[in-house]
C-alpha cells in the first residue's frame, strides 16, 4: 500500500480527551518525507497533546494515524520508537541522575543491539554538540537549559528517526541560544530529516519551515505554506506580534 | 571480650547479607516506581518454604534450590502483573497499600498450604566449622557472604554498565521520556519485580539453613530489609547493601553486648533514629535538581 506520493504521517479526525475535557477536535494534518512542518498556536491549544498521541503516550479517542502507509493508530509507544517517530520532550524531560552520555545512549534503545550504531550515534551527535563531549560525564540534570535541549534532540537523533517531533524546542532559552538550536533544526531538515515541530515562538519556526498549520481549542483552523502563513493578516496579528 | 565482638562480627555480617539482599530488593523496585513493596519479605519466605517443600517430596538439592528461586520470581511477577499494573493510575501510596495487601494475602496462603510449623534447611555444604581464635565461622556464613557479593557486583554491574540496567533507572527518572524513546515502562515494571523477587528468594535460601523459616518469617525480614534500604538510603541499591550489613552487625553486637531480647528492638530504633535524624539515609541523594 505505500506508495512514494502517500505523505509519511497522514493524521485524520483524531479526537482525544482528558476525562471529560476534549482537547484534540478532528485533527486533519499530514507531513510529507523531507518536509519541516510546523505547528503554532497558543498556550493549551492542544499542540503537546497532538505530538504525545502521536507518539503513543497518550491515547487517542477517535480518529486514525498512518505512518509510511501502516496504521499506528492503536500501538504503543515503544513499537511507535521502533518504526522511527522520535519524539523531543516538551520541557526536555531529562533522565536528570543519569549522565549526558547515558542519557544520548538510551535514546538509542529501540536500537540497543546494534553496537556499531551506538558508537556512530553518539559521534554523530557529539559532532553536532560538540559542547557535550566535554560534559559527557555530568548528570544531565545539571546542565542549562540550552545544553539539556541539545542532550534531548541528540537522545532523539540516536532512535535513527524517520520522523522527528519536536515540542517546543526553544522554550525557556535566551534568544541566543534559540537561534542556535533553530539552525541545527533546520540543518538536519536540509540534510532530508523529516520533522514535525510545535512552537510558540512563531515567526522563528515558520522560517526554517516549509509548511505550517494554525491550532486553536484543539483544532487545525489553516494549514498553508510557511510563507503564506508569515504574510497572512490574522497570523501575523494573533501569533507573530504584529 | 574481643572474641565475642569477633563473634558477634561474623554473625552481624552473615545476617546483614541477608538485610542486604532484601534491602536491595526494595531499593531496585523502589528506584523504578517510587513504590516501598512490603511484600518483598515474602519473596524471603515464599523461597525458603518452597525449598523445603521440595527437598521433602524428594526433589535433589540443587534443583530443589533452583526451583525455588523459579517460584519466587513467578509470585514476584504475578504480583506486579494482578496486584500493581492493574493499578496503575493510583497514587504511589495507594500502590504501597496494594503490596501491604498482597504481602498479608500471601502470607495467609503460606498458613493454608505449610501451616505453622518452623521449617530449615539443610546446610549447602556441611557443619564443620572454621575456628577464628575462639569465634567460629560456619561454611553456611560463607555461602551467605560469599553468594551476596556474587549478586550484589552483578546488580551493580547491571546497573551500571548494561543499557537494559540504565533503561531500567531511565524508566524511575522519567517514565513519559522512558517511553519516548521506546523503553516499553509497563514490561521494564515487571522485570523490576522478577528481579527482586529473585534477590528475595535467594535471601531465603541462604538464610533458611541458619535462621528457621515459617509462613510468617518474611514479615519481620521483610522489615529488616525495608530498614536497611532507609539506612543507605532509599533507591540507592549499594547504599541498601551497605545498611543491610551495617544493621545486622548493630544487631548482633547489641545482642553480645546488652541482650539478646533487644536484637529486634535494635533495627527499629536505628530505622526511627535515622528516619528523624537524617531521613535521607547515609548514602541517599539530595532531593534537588535542576529543571
Amino acid at each position: 500500500m505505500t506508495s512514494l506520493i502517500d505523505p509519511l504521517l497522514k493524521v485524520s479526525g483524531l479526537s482525544c480527551r482528558y476525562g471529560k475535557v476534549t482537547a484534540l477536535r478532528g485533527v486533519d494534518m499530514e507531513v510529507n518525507t523531507g518536509e519541516l512542518v510546523t505547528i503554532v498556536g497558543a498556550n493549551s491549544a492542544g499542540k503537546t497533546t497532538l505530538l504525545r498521541t502521536l507518539s503513543g503516550v497518550l491515547p487517542r479517542y477517535k480518529g486514525s494515524v498512518f505512518f509510511a502507509g501502516e496504521d499506528i493508530t492503536k500501538m504503543p509507544a515503544h513499537r511507535r520508537t521502533e518504526l522511527g517517530i522520535c519524539h523531543v520532550p516538551e520541557g526536555r524531560l531529562m533522565f536528570s541522575e543519569l549522565s549526558v552520555a547515558d542519557n544520548i545512549q538510551l535514546g538509542a534503545y529501540a536500537h540497543r543491539k546494534d553496537v556499531s550504531w551506538l558508537k556512530k550515534g553518539s559521534d554523530d551527535v557529539y559532532d553536532l554538540f560538540p559542547i557535550l563531549k566535554d560534559k559527557a560525564a555530568d548528570p544531565a540534570g545539571t546542565l542549562s537549559g540550552g545544553q539539556q535541549q541539545m542532550v534531548a534532540i541528540g537522545r532523539a537523533l540516536m532512535g535513527r528517526p524517520k520522523l522527528l517531533l519536536l515540542d517546543e524546542p526553544s522554550m525557556g532559552l535566551a534568544p541566543l541560544l534559540v537561534a542556535d538550536i533553530f539552525r541545527v533544526i533546520s540543518q538536519l531538515n536540509k540534510d532530508g530529516m523529516t520533522c514535525l515541530m510545535v512552537e510558540q515562538n512563531a515567526k522563528a519556526a515558520l522560517k526554517i519551515a516549509q509548511r505550517g498549520y494554525v491550532m486553536e481549542t484543539g483544532a487545525i483552523t489553516l494549514g498553508a505554506s510557511a510563507s503564506d502563513l508569515l504574510a497572512n493578516e490574522e497570523v501575523r496579528k494573533a501569533y507573530l506580534g504584529h | 571480650m574481643s572474641d565475642v565482638l569477633l563473634q558477634s562480627l561474623i554473625t552481624g555480617v552473615t545476617i546483614g547479607s541477608a538485610y542486604a539482599l532484601v534491602g536491595l530488593g526494595f531499593a531496585i523496585i523502589f528506584n523504578v516506581s517510587d513504590v516501598v513493596n512490603f511484600a518483598q519479605g515474602e519473596f524471603v519466605m515464599v523461597g525458603a518454604m518452597s525449598a523445603v517443600s521440595l527437598l521433602a517430596v524428594g526433589v535433589p538439592f540443587a534443583v530443589a534450590l533452583f526451583l525455588a528461586l523459579v517460584i519466587a520470581v513467578c509470585i514476584g511477577l504475578i504480583l506486579e502483573k494482578f496486584a500493581i499494573e492493574p493499578a496503575k493510575s493510583a497514587t504511589v501510596v495507594s500502590t504501597i497499600i496494594i503490596t501491604i495487601g498482597a504481602s498479608i494475602f500471601l502470607r495467609g496462603l503460606a498458613l493454608l498450604i505449610w501451616g505453622k510449623d518452623f521449617h530449615s534447611l539443610p546446610a549447602f555444604s556441611g557443619e564443620t566449622p572454621i575456628h577464628i581464635g575462639s569465634a567460629t565461622l560456619t561454611p553456611q556464613s560463607m555461602w551467605v557472604m560469599g553468594v551476596t557479593a556474587v549478586l550484589v557486583f552483578l546488580v551493580h554491574q547491571f546497573f551500571n554498565r548494561t543499557i537494559t540496567g540504565k533503561a531500567l533507572l531511565a524508566c524511575s527518572a522519567n517514565p513519559i521520556a522512558a517511553s519516548l524513546i521506546g523503553i516499553p515502562v509497563k514490561r521494564m515494571m515487571l522485570f523490576a519485580y522478577g528481579l527482586s523477587a529473585l534477590l528475595g528468594g535467594a535471601a531465603g535460601l541462604l538464610i533458611a539453613p541458619i535462621a528457621f523459616t515459617s509462613y510468617d518469617a518474611g514479615m519481620m525480614l521483610g522489615l529488616k530489609g525495608f530498614a536497611a534500604a532507609i539506612l543507605g538510603g532509599l533507591g540507592n541499591p549499594m547504599g541498601a547493601v551497605a545498611g543491610g550489613v551495617v544493621l545486622g552487625v548493630l544487631e548482633s553486637l547489641g545482642a553480645g553486648l546488652i541482650s539478646s531480647g533487644y536484637k529486634d528492638a535494635i533495627a527499629f530504633i536505628i530505622l526511627l533514629l535515622v528516619l528523624f535524624f537524617k531521613p535521607q539515609g547515609f548514602f541517599g541523594k539530595a532531593g534537588e535538581e535542576r529543571v
